[in-house]
């Protein structure tokens, strides 16, 4: 029984440090914590992504926060993408632009569905050509803007940037990509299944409901389809 | 059938129901499917390092060492494997996260080591296999932190009652283990651009 306890408060602060992280809640696409953009610019990039935004459930938003509230902007911009489950909750196919303000860092998180059409590698690309400068400079929407027309062509299968030899490194590793593939897709009979029992945990772990039932949250008024994400896209430092 | 018969039937029933037999199975396999993913992005990882590896010796000759190191690390990683069934075993879990530590920790080193070489850091073939990297190590992170999480949850509902009492008698499942990486080997490799 004492080792119980013991694992139980173990437990208790692992569930802390979870919600202790309180990401932006959205309701429109574009949420702007660190106040950068003027009002005129940000109903423009407001337009842009919802433009952007496919009936297939296709959603991408832009973040902006004053601090990363002590965690990495990867796990930030995860918890951002699954607490308000950008994307539809068919397809997976949400996109997180995020930037902090006091540690100048960005990152492009992207949904489950989406991995194998915008990789870790042109996330990494359009950070560091379009994002990264344009930040620096202190144009924020153009920074915004910019990501946003690169991974729309993206998801559209148009290729923003010319092709060079990295890519061909990528396409040598289409096995390991089709074996992904097929776990996503048990991901998502996984997902489907849990959903249907409708118990809710509430660790807002994996298969326990936060997250493929991140829909709970909000009821009718989120703007979150319940996309998942799993960790893909890239980061980066201005 | 009397009506006695069928109240008892429909007791048993609802004492089967709501002892979680179901419940519990489900439970275990949504582990296995964490473990799966997890298993996937490591397997993801180890496949990157031959490109790496083939990128860094062609522009940096003097870090054979660092190389050779990684190969190693890559090679004994690769013999340790677990199975499903393995999840609950203790001593394998333990060294199969020894085994993918070893790899994370010698990777870090060479990706820190390349820093001394500018020619190879503007190679856009290599920022693009560091790119890549970065990425695994944090799908990694992410599916570990997932499988703990399925972990928590199935090894706290098999102690309650009356799950307990259920597995007891029944399932006879086996708490699962966690992957517990050191501090060492949470960081993610990253270099400055």
């Amino acid at each position: 029984m004492k080792h119980a306890g013991f694992v139980g408060i173990l437990l208790f602060f692992a569930a802390i440090s979870v919600w202790s992280l309180t990401v932006p809640r959205l309701t429109s696409p574009v949420y702007d914590g660190a106040g950068w953009f003027s009002p005129g610019e940000e109903a423009a990039l407001e337009r842009r992504l919802t433009d952007l935004s496919g009936t297939d459930g296709f959603q991408i938003v832009a973040v902006t926060v004053p601090d990363l509230q002590g965690v990495s902007v990867e796990e930030f911009a995860l918890e951002t993408g699954r607490q308000n489950g950008i994307g539809s909750a068919e397809a997976d196919n949400g996109i997180v632009l995020l930037a902090s303000a006091a540690e100048r860092e960005v990152r492009i998180e992207v949904g489950y569905g989406l991995e194998g059409t915008v990789t870790d590698l042109q996330c990494g690309r359009i950070i560091r050509e379009i994002m990264v400068p344009q930040l620096a400079a202190g144009r924020y929407a153009e920074a915004f803007d910019g990501a946003a027309q690169s991974v729309g062509a993206l998801v559209r299968g148009e290729e923003p940037f010319p092709e060079t030899d990295g890519d061909k490194a990528l396409y040598s590793e289409n096995f390991s990509v089709g074996i992904f593939i097929v776990i996503v897709i048990l991901f998502i009979a996984a997902g489907f299944f849990n959903g249907g029992r409708g118990g809710g945990r509430s660790s807002g772990g994996f298969f326990s409901g936060g997250f493929g039932g991140g829909s709970r949250f909000g009821g009718g008024g989120r703007f979150g389809g319940g996309g998942r994400f799993g960790g893909g896209g890239a980061s980066g430092r201005w | 059938m009397n009506f006695r018969i069928k109240l008892i039937l429909t007791g048993l029933l609802s004492l089967f129901i709501s002892c979680g037999y179901n419940a519990m199975q489900t439970q275990e396999e949504a582990v296995f499917q964490a473990w799966a993913n997890l298993e996937s992005q490591i397997q993801r990882r180890s496949d990157l390092i031959p490109n790496l590896t083939a990128t860094v010796k062609g522009a940096a000759a003097m870090e054979q060492e660092t190389l050779t190191q990684v190969m190693q690390a890559r090679a004994e990683a690769t013999k340790v494997t677990l199975t499903s069934s393995d999840l609950s075993n203790q001593a394998k879990m333990n060294e199969y996260v020894a085994s993918q530590q070893a790899l994370s920790s010698s990777l870090s080193r060479l990706l820190v080591s390349v820093e001394n070489y500018p020619e190879l850091k503007s190679l856009a073939a290599f920022t693009d296999l560091q790119t890549q990297l970065e990425g695994t190590e944090n799908r990694i992170a992410v599916a570990r932190k997932d499988y703990n999480e399925a972990v928590a949850a199935f090894n706290g509902m098999i102690r309650k009652f009356p799950y307990s009492l259920t597995n007891s008698l029944l399932l006879h499942l086996e708490k699962k283990e966690y992957f517990q990486a050191s501090e060492e080997a949470q960081t993610v490799p990253s270099v400055e651009f």
